[in-house]
């Protein structure tokens, strides 16, 4: 091993320095290992100008860095200090790309509630918000506001789902146990009149409200969660799928109906698949991102099911404590984020060899968290909705092993990066969505579509708001 | 009568005085006649004169009183004169022979003995007199036995008072008035103005008895010849007397040397001589003893080795904070003061705190002194002493041993949802069975049905513009939603139209099977309740059918397999309860109406398991066995005003909510009084419910705007008695009008809460 870099060029004997260990998991952003010794009065920035000047990078990045699962907000003296360790021993810091504070961009009201929120996929031409709301209907917004499509009230109830199929389609599906797809082409003049879309199909299965709605673009198919206990898989290949007939109308869908103009007809399916494992409502149901025979679900019943597409039966079941209200697959980490009805997050590794139920559990919220989307920049990092009315902003590396051990099994506990507020200061966050496009985009109670967006702040020292 | 006797004792005193030998009282005066006579010349003369007395006494015996009183009186003043009486000795020779011979004569019948004296004279010797109680006692002073009366009291009576004899003792004769008068103005000598008590006369005084009293008034001795102030008489004075007072020859001691004064000196002589005495020795010198001295170090020496001897336990010296002024390092800080204070006197380990002064004579007195004394004397005393049983117990280890509120999670602890919609208060709520929608009656007429976690409204059925919805049911069964709601005395029996359309229908059969069964009994009694087709407008909203009853409905409840459904409507007496069979459209009182006289009943529920009925009135709870149609048991909470019941879902246990603030456990099994008392809330108790979805938790809701939960573990051990923990206070509803959260309701699996307010909101707990 070779003796230890002095950093700094003009050596203070008045200052104390460390040994340190700078690492990293972003294979991009690698330097060659080895040991350093800075002066202990250092900060992030004077970490981050060091590491930029070891990777020789033209133009400057800005790093965070993360001493045993925590985020360094002070000098190193002051973490040594706090820590009760001494500067005698060599620090391991893990550097990361410095995730920056979204900021609040704007909001766009809509009429009623709104439920759910799902960003455009990036081979859209032109990045659209579509939402979903409690009126019934789903609507197409432009990043700058305009409304430019509306569907027709097919729905006689909320819609509690939306997610685009493609940049011309997308689905929808609400409490009215109904999923239908509708067809949208972007038109080229956005300065155009709201246009009312028409639906093409209708998917019935489920007899109570329909939850989440999970697509996967390779291969069309989709699944849909829904509170009867079942999980429906569906294509969007109609051809696939049984043809069904509409239920027999009651008083109440009569008397929508009346009130309203008559629905188009739209063609009816049945579902390839549904999946009973649950004995509660199932809150989310999410395809594996990279295996398509592979989904995972939520459900009040306080369990996290894997599926297997392909038999349709249930591969294992993780139970955990609490009632879930949502999941996501962080992909590349293997791991699963679970949003629970007693306010926290809880990390799963959903590989069954994996011993233990839960790897860590992200406190900060103060109601129960609905939605969970990951980052599209860092696979390291997630956003959460919650009916407490926030958002909040996770790094999975930022876990430490608390010293009170919980009855969850295990003891890592993380703390949220950054906390966003809705802008209305009122109402439940109902949904989420994360796009390099757009940004973080969140749906909620005060009736807004709010944008926020971690940009152009390069140099803004980071407060932790938790 | 009296003058005459005194005069006759008299003279017959004189007679004996004049013999030689008289009875032993007389003897004593015999010097003094003595010494009278040594002056007088001729003894004989006087006796001479004395027999002549006599014998006139004896000679004139027959006369006339005031003749023989006249002589006496002439008398008895001239006794001294007697001797100068020249004329009678003459006579008296004669005489003398007479009364000789007399006296002989009259001897043996006097018994009077006759000696011949030393003198050779005749002595006579009378017998003693015999003081018996007959005899003579004449010369007794005549007492006025009147006793301690007030002479006074005598004034209008001729006598003044009684002898012994109970006779009346007269008043002497007054003198008349002008004699009085004459008295009161020349007041005669020794006039004192008393009257003497016995006699009744002037208590008149002598000169003597005057002086008497003068001198008794400057304290004198009243003695005559008295002298308080003699000459001195100098016995032993300066003057040497020629003539020594004693004759005595000096003694020898006087003048000879004392042989002891000899011995004592010889001793020191002999002492000198041989040199033991030093007769000019130096004194030691007082300065050579050391000015500081161990002053323990000439302790007593051991005595020998005895039974009796327990030598006293050597103390130790004292060390450096026993001393007035100890170094800084002995003195106690303010922690170990505190301490010490702290502790009681018999723990600590020492009686005293080290303190410093300055100098010696700014020690204060030891103010323990008293004490230590009283203490001392009561060791002395052997005194037992009662050694007092300190408890030194942790008053929280003598708490039950409950478990944490952390061990017993999940519970709901904080508001996740807040319902609003309803305009007033909410007066009811209840969770749908598939645990996805929750219900909620208010006061401004509506039901509305709502989404849960969201706190989405997703039906609301306006059912009446001016009555309160009082209670909403879910029916328990998981097939046909049904939902019935009281309003006004309407039951409203919903399917509401947020279901799938085959669940929605089959609620619908359900409830409309029973239209032809009702009609073919139509007539047949009058029933409590009307079954029947509501409004169009309501039917398009989900309304299926409707019960009218005579009064309002304030309380709904269905039995498990939802066929039944008991509704209390409290202000019809007579049909209070009533139970519906929703299959056949028919209503029913199961009580004959006066079996339900005592109380209004409040509420009412189904066993969970068993055909029994539970009816709440004010005071009591009533168990009626439906199969047997009798009452099977009633329990006795002890609540003024029970507000609510429910009934644990296993069945064998009850929460009572009274309105006194008081929320009760009943052990069906156990006794007709609550097992258990819990009194959390300051106000009134609206409603209590268990879960019945698996979760060891009930929770009561309060007028004090607060829901309270607790942990209800029932063991399957029937020997183990219900583990009653409180678990959280949920805070939130606001106070309106004096009314707090109206209705709670659990969530059917999860462990999730939810209340109905006045304030207008429901909320949801997690």
């Amino acid at each position: 091993m070779t003796e230890a870099m002095d950093v700094d060029s003009a050596p203070d004997n008045n200052t104390a320095r460390i040994q340190i260990n700078l690492s990293t998991r972003d294979t991009s952003l690698s330097i060659p290992l080895q040991p350093l010794r800075v002066p202990t009065n250092f900060k992030r920035y004077g970490l981050s100008t060091l590491v930029n000047h070891l990777l020789g990078a033209p133009k400057p990045i800005p790093f965070d860095f993360l001493i045993d699962g925590t985020y360094l907000r002070s000098s190193i003296d002051e973490y040594l200090t706090q820590a009760g360790l001494s500067s005698e021993k060599p620090l391991d810091i893990e550097y990361v790309r410095s995730q920056l504070p979204p900021t609040y961009i704007g909001s766009f009201e809509q009429d009623d509630w709104i439920s759910s929120v799902h960003l455009s996929p990036s081979t859209s031409p032109s990045p659209t918000i579509l939402t979903g709301s409690f009126n019934g209907s789903a609507q197409i917004t432009s990043f700058s506001g305009d409304i430019l499509a509306r569907t027709v009230p097919m729905h006689t109830q909320s819609v509690k789902a939306v997610t685009w199929v493609s940049s011309s389609s997308f689905l929808t599906a609400g409490l009215d146990r109904t999923i239908n797809l509708w067809s949208y082409t972007p038109e080229s003049d956005p300065s155009s009149d709201t246009r009312e879309i028409l639906p093409t199909t209708t998917y019935i299965s489920h007899k109570s409200t329909i939850t989440s709605i999970s697509h996967s673009p390779s291969t069309n198919q989709f699944l849909s969660s829904s509170s009867d206990h079942t999980i429906a898989v569906w294509s969007t290949d109609s051809s696939l799928l049984p043809t069904v007939t509409l239920p027999q109308s009651t008083a109440f869908t009569r008397k929508r109906r009346r009130l309203s103009s008559k629905p188009p007809n739209t063609i009816k399916k049945g579902p390839l698949a549904v999946l009973t494992a649950h004995t509660a409502p199932v809150s989310q149901v999410t395809l594996h991102p990279t295996d398509q025979t592979a989904a995972y679900s939520a459900s009040w019943d306080k369990s996290i099911i894997t599926h297997d597409l392909i038999t349709s039966q249930p591969v294992s079941t993780r139970t955990t404590q609490h009632p879930l209200l949502s999941i996501t697959a962080l992909s590349r980490l293997n791991l699963l984020a679970a949003g629970s009805a007693a306010r926290h997050i809880t990390l799963h590794d959903p590989r069954e060899d994996s011993r233990v139920v839960q790897t860590a559990v992200l406190r900060g919220h103060t109601n129960g968290v609905v939605s969970i989307v990951g980052s599209p920049e860092s696979e390291f990092t997630f956003a959460s909705g919650s009916h407490d009315g926030t958002v909040r902003v996770w790094d999975v590396r930022s876990v430490s092993s608390s010293t009170t051990t919980t009855d969850d099994g295990d003891n890592r506990e993380g703390r949220s990066l950054f906390v966003i507020k809705r802008e209305s200061g009122i109402g439940k966050v109902f949904g989420i969505d994360w796009s390099r496009d757009i940004g973080l985009v969140s749906v909620g109670e005060d009736k807004k579509i709010q944008i926020n967006r971690g940009e152009g702040m390069a140099d803004v020292t980071v407060v932790d708001q938790s | 009568m009296t003058a005459k006797a005194t005069t006759r004792k008299r003279s017959r005193a004189e007679v004996e005085s004049e013999k030689p030998v008289l009875s032993s009282e007389d003897e004593f005066e015999i010097p003094e006649i003595n010494g009278d006579e040594d002056s007088s010349d001729d003894s004989d003369f006087t006796a001479g004169d004395e027999d002549s007395d006599e014998e006139e006494e004896f000679s004139s015996g027959a006369e006339d009183e005031e003749d023989e009183e006249e002589i006496d009186s002439d008398e008895i003043p001239s006794e001294d004169e007697v001797s100068s009486k020249k004329d009678r000795p003459t006579n008296g020779d004669v005489p003398d022979e007479e009364e000789e011979e007399e006296e002989e004569k009259i001897e043996p019948a006097d018994n009077v003995k006759v000696v011949t004296g030393a003198d050779g004279n005749p002595r006579y010797i009378y017998p003693e007199i015999e003081p018996v109680y007959d005899s003579d006692d004449t010369d007794a002073e005549e007492t006025n036995t009147i006793g301690n009366i007030p002479l006074e009291y005598y004034e209008n009576y001729p006598h003044v008072g009684y002898d012994i004899n109970g006779k009346r003792i007269m008043r002497p004769a007054a003198g008349k008035a002008l004699d009085t008068l004459l008295d009161s103005i020349e007041l005669p000598k020794g006039w004192t103005g008393l009257v003497d008590k016995n006699s009744g006369a002037a208590l008149n005084l002598t000169e003597e008895e005057l002086e008497i009293v003068k001198k008794l008034q400057r304290s004198e001795i009243t003695d005559e010849g008295f002298d308080p102030y003699p000459d001195m008489v100098e016995w032993f004075s300066s003057k040497v007397e020629q003539m020594p007072l004693s004759s005595a020859p000096e003694p020898k001691r006087r003048f000879v040397p004392s042989k002891h004064e000899q011995k004592r000196i010889m001793k020191i002589v002999k002492g000198i001589r041989e040199g033991r005495i030093l007769p000019h020795k130096p004194q030691a010198e007082a300065s050579q003893e050391p000015e500081f001295y161990d002053i323990w170090a000439d302790d007593a020496p051991p005595k020998p080795d005895h039974v009796m001897n327990i030598p006293a336990p050597k103390l130790p010296p004292p060390t450096h904070d026993e001393s007035y002024n100890p170094p800084p390092e002995y003195l106690p800080n303010e922690k170990e003061k505190k301490e010490w204070e702290e502790q009681d006197p018999e723990d600590r380990e020492k009686n005293y705190l080290p303190r410093t002064h300055k100098a010696l004579r700014l020690v204060p007195g030891f103010n323990g002194f008293i004490g230590e004394r009283f203490e001392r004397c009561l060791d002395l005393y052997l005194a037992p002493r009662v050694r007092r049983n300190k408890l030194n117990i942790d008053p929280a280890s003598l708490l039950p041993k409950l478990p944490s509120p952390d061990d017993l999670k999940p519970f709901p602890t904080t508001c996740a949802t807040v319902y609003r919609g309803h305009e007033g208060r909410v007066r009811s709520v209840a969770a749908d069975p598939t645990g996805v929608w929750v219900a909620t009656g208010g006061d401004d007429g509506t039901v509305r049905v709502w989404e849960i976690l969201t706190g989405r409204q997703v039906w609301k059925l306006k059912v009446s513009s001016d009555e309160a919805v009082d209670s909403v049911t879910w029916r328990p069964t998981t097939e046909g939603r049904i939902l019935a709601a009281a309003c006004g005395n309407e039951i409203l029996l919903v399917v509401p139209p947020i279901f799938d359309s085959e669940e929605e229908n089959q609620g619908k059969e359900i409830l409309s099977a029973g239209y032809g069964y009702a009609a073919n009994r139509q007539g047949k009694k009058e029933a409590p309740g009307t079954w029947s087709k509501p409004d169009p407008v309501l039917e398009e909203e989900g309304v299926v059918v409707t019960i009218t009853v005579r009064k309002t409905v304030k309380y709904i409840a269905w039995h498990r397999r939802g066929d039944y459904l008991v509704t209390v409507s409290p202000e019809d007496v007579r049909r209070a309860v009533c139970i519906h069979r929703v299959s056949t459209h028919l209503s029913q009182t199961p009580f004959k109406e006066k079996s339900l006289t005592k109380g209004i009943p409040q509420r009412v529920q189904f066993h969970p398991s068993k055909p029994l009925l539970f009816v709440a009135t004010k005071r009591y709870i009533k168990i009626y066995d439906l199969a047997k149609a009798e009452l099977s048991k009633t329990l006795k909470p002890g609540a003024r005003w029970i507000s609510s019941i429910d009934i644990h879902p296993q069945g064998d246990n009850l929460i009572v909510g009274s309105y006194d603030k008081r929320l009760l456990w009943h052990d069906l099994d156990l006794s007709t009084k609550p097992y258990r008392t819990l009194r959390y809330h300051d106000k009134g108790i609206r409603a209590v419910s268990f879960h019945r979805g698996g979760f060891p938790l009930f929770c009561s809701s309060s007028d004090d705007g607060t829901v309270q939960v607790f942990h209800g573990r029932i063991y399957s051990d029937l020997m183990e008695n219900a583990l009653i923990v409180p678990l959280k206070v949920l805070k939130g509803h606001k106070i309106t009008s004096h009314l707090g959260v109206l209705d709670v309701d659990w969530h059917p699996k999860q462990p999730w809460l939810f209340s109905a307010g006045a304030d207008g909101t429901a909320r949801l707990w997690n």
